[in-house]
């Protein structure tokens, strides 16, 4: 069997021009973080050198656990300057005590990179607080209106957010952009799109597919293998694109500093009920992304099967992709959850989760599409290899 | 032995072969009619507001379009003075009347004249702010009706149907030989090799340039019919997308212009693909490759100008940005400039010309060279396969999931009082909680046990903004929310998505029946194609709503009344009232018009019936009769039935508020304050309320006591 999956490997997926493809790509993914950082950054127009060096030298100092006296100090740095900029006694040219160019250059600098983070930090105990009580008044008033299901989705709601709070200041811009990063996704897509079109229609082009079903291992186990080799590629595709996101992030942002800090420092992410941290957030959107990329790909090869001649499958695949992203963008929510796209961008589904009623037991809307793409994978099987061992067709 | 015929045949024998046996023909008119459709189902005009006050605006048009001169301008200030002189007369007329200072006959000349008038202002208004931008460049831009041309030129979307179109002709025109390995046969025969290798190319360029000019064409005629292109000799600043630009031209000629560099960039695809194809001698590579090129390249570069300086496909399929203008912003803290655009010099631009050509030529002459009997590849034993092509649309039917039918009731809304609801069950209002929050809460209070709850249990409340405007019917309360996504931190800090929240009064269960964005700039999924999205300044001016038969319809602070239909999520400009006063009875809307008559106005059939005897500015509805305030009259306080009769004056002074239930009507003086007087809707006075009255007054058709707002110590009640 692992000579098989070898041989089938090697037929569709190890060929020169894959590993030419798949290397020009890596370089252009490489090309687009360099400039998703050049314009997502905070110093995207505060980029003269004076800003970067003033961020070293502060950041050092405010960097890790938010004591008391760390909070005292910036705002014995911050309020003088934001009292003078108030009062309107700045000028636009450079002034010679300033951290910056001038006051008001400072203000803004100190303000964008520190005050907005450490004001959200500081608040986010009192909002978990405040919803952990709203939760909790909820679970009385619906427990006496003999209402479980809606009781329940409070209690998780308190759970979850129960004595959170936010304890270190980190830089977490990289993170940030890293999570919000979709280029990856559209090389990947295209990618699945190559590979998985000529699974099944290279031999039955050439008219061997019948002496391959004929053959010892002919119904099953080359079936299997074929299935096999591809999964395997849309794993190695997206593993290889995740790594080298993070790395080229890594690179370019400096720092990466906030990877033990829960998902709730992202102001994005504040109302979520996940209680894990950005890496672990990070690895479990890279596994949805995978499992939407498979269902995909099944798509792909399904459409293969039927197909007669490469270039039609090409063709109906492109269109289908088409159709699912078009289909994507209209707001229907119900109809969202049965896209596979929605895995392919997995953090939409964290941010904000809505349950669904399954006999009392609140079921979180966010499962529905790894069930609806377990469906979608379990369908392609089923029709798949029917199809294949369907017997000789002339 | 040669003769000139042959060569004519083998032409048209590689004609037939294409067109019937592949079955191009069906291809080039399928993608005519897709890709008209997609284009007619995603336009929507630029600038609504000349959509909407269509009128108006070109009565003045007609007498203001072209180049701003002297007269023009005063033109303008003697239209704005015109209308101010207008709008005074027009407050001071009803008080004549009711001083009984003009007669009737003079009364109903000077107001038909008045109504004709005002009814033209806000096309005026839209015509205005027109004016004061172009004033800023008199020399360059001019005034016209921009809609047509905008849906033409102002857009930088990539033709994707095109785009793939391309791909599958000259996949097509090179591959099948290919794949069969007859083309080898060609080669070798004797009229064969390059002629042939160039009469195919040939076919596959008039094929597209040909496609391109019809789509381009039917684009015209469609846009002439919707809007109607008028002045192509203006100048092209004219148009808001390209009012920088420096250069002499005018629309006409640009909109030539765009369309050269389209046919140039697809000629120059259709080459790149048909070298490719001879190039790797696969389907497969050949899709793919072009496929991620044009659109990694689209998608990824997001300096909005690298795309023309790139020579290419890309910048000529998109052509637009060869007539942009520096695009900046001022930077916040120095005095720099933030360039998102940088115009292309007429040299760079000739350069970037001179490139795409001698790039065309260098691959044609690729193509051909290749196309020749010399061996470049092994013999493999393929059998020929007939290929098909087939398309087929999917389709995918939406669910439904929305809210339920409602049941037959007669659904009265008033926007004077839309603060109060009553179910079966219970009692719904508003009251303010000063020291928790500085917005009004809705409350919910059961009628039989008289406990009271809030409607809005999200625990999430703190990060959301409930905005100030609920609605109930029988067995549903709804309200909306905004939220925010966070992604853009540093440099956006606004809502992005509003939603319409429905609750089930039995057990307060939430469901989300619709939402859309609210951001100032709509990017499409992958982060591409930035356009202003007009939701912004239309759901953050909301000012009441009400959901009617799966239908949610709402008014905004400058009068605009739409309708969303909730299964669909479009939306719908229903009319404008210049007062912000509505009333809604069971598909029928009430409102006043520029004059202050009552109008009625019925959404199925949207034709409307103007009641000239009613001249009111406020006013609130009943099943059976209409209370309110006379302009005729002093503002004094009349009801009257739905047809004019039975007309009876309440109360001769003014009056502060009035609610109304079933059956009474409670009205609170200027005079006199602190009674609450009850009067039936013949006028005859039924109680007079003493009680500490301040605030809001809450009246409920089936619950005996009346709820007010006491400021000081909370709601409290009264017996009616």
């Amino acid at each position: 069997m692992r000579q098989l999956v070898y041989y089938e490997s090697r037929k569709h997926f190890l060929t020169k021009q894959m590993f030419v493809m798949v290397l020009i790509l890596l370089i252009v993914n490489a090309i687009k973080i360099s400039s998703v950082f050049r314009e997502q950054s905070a110093f995207t127009d505060l980029n003269e050198d004076c800003f970067r060096e003033a961020y070293d030298k502060l950041y050092k100092t405010y960097k890790g656990e938010l004591t008391d006296k760390k909070l005292k100090d910036f705002m014995d740095l911050y309020q003088p300057i934001k009292d003078k900029v108030d009062a309107g006694a700045y000028s636009t040219k450079a002034e010679k005590g300033a951290l910056t160019i001038n006051s008001f250059s400072d203000c803004l600098f100190l303000g964008r990179c520190f005050l907005d983070d450490i004001e959200y930090e500081t608040a986010y105990e009192d909002y978990a607080n405040t919803v952990v009580r709203n939760a909790v008044s909820n679970i009385s008033f619906f427990k006496s209106k003999k209402h479980s299901f809606e009781a329940n989705v409070n209690y998780k709601i308190a759970k979850a957010f129960y004595q959170r709070k936010l304890a270190n200041f980190y830089n977490t811009d990289g993170f940030r952009s890293l999570l919000y990063y979709d280029f990856s996704t559209i090389i990947i897509i295209l990618l699945c799109l190559y590979g998985c079109s000529s699974v099944f229609i290279k031999e039955e082009e050439t008219e061997m597919h019948l002496l391959l079903k004929t053959s010892v291992k002919g119904k099953g186990a080359s079936f299997a293998a074929k299935i096999t080799s591809c999964m395997l590629f849309v794993f190695f595709i997206c593993i290889l694109f995740s790594i080298e996101d993070y790395t080229f992030f890594f690179i370019n942002f400096g720092n990466m500093d906030g990877f033990s800090e829960p998902l709730y420092i992202l102001e994005g992410f504040k109302d979520t009920l996940l209680n894990i941290n950005l890496i672990s957030f990070y690895i479990l959107c890279v596994i949805s992304k995978l499992i939407g990329i498979c269902g995909f790909a099944f798509i792909f090869m399904m459409v293969s099967l039927f197909g007669k001649n490469t270039l039609s499958v090409l063709v109906v695949n492109i269109v289908m992709l088409a159709g699912i992203i078009g289909t994507y963008t209209i707001n229907v929510s119900t109809l969202k959850y049965v896209n596979p796209l929605s895995l392919v961008f997995g953090r939409k589904l964290f941010m904000r989760q809505e349950f669904i009623k399954l006999h009392n037991y609140p079921l979180s809307n966010s499962l529905l599409p790894y069930i609806f793409s377990g469906i979608i994978i379990m369908i392609g099987i089923a029709l798949m290899s029917r199809r294949w061992k369907r017997g000789v067709k002339s | 032995m040669e003769t000139g015929g042959e060569k004519l045949n083998t032409n048209k024998y590689e004609l037939k072969k294409l067109f019937l046996h592949h079955k191009l023909l069906y291809l080039v008119i399928g993608f005519q009619i897709i890709a008209f459709i997609l284009f007619a189902l995603k336009d929507k005009p630029i600038n609504t507001n000349i959509e909407n006050n269509l009128e108006g605006y070109t009565y003045y048009m007609n007498q203001a379009e072209g180049k701003i001169t002297k007269k023009t301008s005063r033109f303008f200030d003697d239209t704005s003075q015109n209308y101010e002189d207008m709008e005074s007369e027009f407050q001071t007329i009803y008080q004549k009347v009711s001083d009984g200072n003009i007669t009737m006959d003079a009364y109903r000349k000077r107001i038909k004249e008045l109504k004709q008038c005002l009814e033209r202002k806000n096309g005026f208004l839209v015509l205005y702010d027109q004016y004061t931008e172009a004033k800023e460049n008199k020399t360059n831009r001019y005034l016209l009706n921009t809609n047509a041309w905008d849906a033409l030129l102002s857009d930088e979307s990539l033709d994707i149907p095109l785009v793939i179109f391309i791909i599958i002709i000259a996949c097509v025109c090179f591959g099948v030989e290919i794949y069969s390995e007859m083309d080898i046969m060609l080669r070798i025969s004797q009229k064969g090799e390059r002629k042939l290798g160039l009469f195919k190319l040939l076919i596959v360029i008039m094929l597209s340039v040909i496609s391109v000019i019809f789509e381009y064409f039917i684009r015209i005629a469609f846009l002439q019919v919707k809007y109607g292109f008028t002045h192509g000799e203006y100048p092209l600043q004219s148009l808001t997308y390209f009012k920088e630009y420096v250069g002499n031209v005018s629309l006409f000629e640009a909109s030539i212009g765009i369309f050269l560099w389209k046919v140039l960039g697809c000629i120059m695809w259709s080459v790149i693909i048909s070298a490719l194809m001879i190039w790797f001698r696969k389907y497969a590579l050949t899709v793919i490759v072009s496929l991620a090129g044009i659109i990694l390249s689209y998608v990824g570069i997001s300096i909005a100008h690298i795309k023309y300086y790139i020579p290419g496909p890309l910048g000529a399929l998109l052509g637009t940005g060869f007539y942009r203008g520096n695009c900046y912003e001022m930077s916040e803290y120095s005095e720099e400039k933030i360039y998102s655009f940088l115009q292309l010099s007429e040299k760079t631009k000739n350069i970037i010309l001179g490139i795409d050509v001698l790039l065309i030529f260098i691959l044609s002459i690729y193509v051909i060279y290749k196309y020749s009997n010399c061996w470049f590849s092994m013999i493999r034993f393929k059998k020929k396969v007939i290929p098909s092509i087939v398309i087929f649309v999917l389709g995918i039917s939406t669910m439904t999931g929305c809210a339920p039918e409602d049941k037959t009731h007669t659904y009265i809304f008033n926007l004077a009082n839309s603060q109060n609801y009553e179910t079966e069950k219970y009692l719904l209002y508003q009251e303010s909680r000063l020291e928790e929050t500085n917005f009004d809460v809705v409350v919910v209070k059961d009628k039989n046990t008289g406990e009271t709850t809030d409607l809005v249990k999200d625990p999430y409340r703190d990060n959301k903004e409930i905005v100030n405007a609920f609605y109930a019917d029988e067995q549903y309360a709804y309200y909306l929310e905004k939220t925010k996504d966070r992604e853009d931190k540093y440099f956006s800090k606004e809502y992005d998505e509003i939603s319409l929240m429905q609750v089930r009064l039995e057990d307060f269960s939430v469901k989300k029946l619709f939402s859309c964005s609210i951001k100032t700039t709509k990017k499409d999924i992958f982060g591409i194609n930035k356009h202003n999205n007009e939701n912004y300044s239309i759901y953050n001016c909301l000012l009441s709503f009400f959901v009617y038969e799966n239908t949610f319809y709402f008014v905004t602070s400058d009068g605009e009344v739409y309708g969303v239909n909730l299964m669909t999520g479009s939306r719908k400009l229903l009319f404008i009232c210049d007062k912000i006063n509505l009333s809604f009875s069971n598909g029928v809307f009430f409102y006043t018009n520029t004059i202050s008559q009552l109008v009625e106005y019925k959404v199925g059939t949207e034709e409307s019936i103007v009641h000239e005897d009613i001249i009111a500015d406020e006013f609130i509805i009943n099943e059976n009769h209409i209370v309110y305030k006379d302009r005729t009259n002093n503002n004094a306080l009349t009801c009257t039935d739905f047809e004019g009769q039975n007309k009876v004056v309440i109360c001769k002074e003014q009056v502060y508020f009035c609610v109304a239930d079933q059956s009474h009507i409670y009205y609170e003086d200027a005079g006199k304050d602190e009674v609450l007087h009850k009067v039936d809707f013949t006028g005859k006075v039924s109680k007079d309320i003493k009680s500490a009255i301040k605030g809001r007054v809450y009246v409920f058709d089936n619950y005996e006591k009346i709820i007010f707002d006491d400021y000081d110590g909370g709601m409290k009640e009264v017996n009616k």
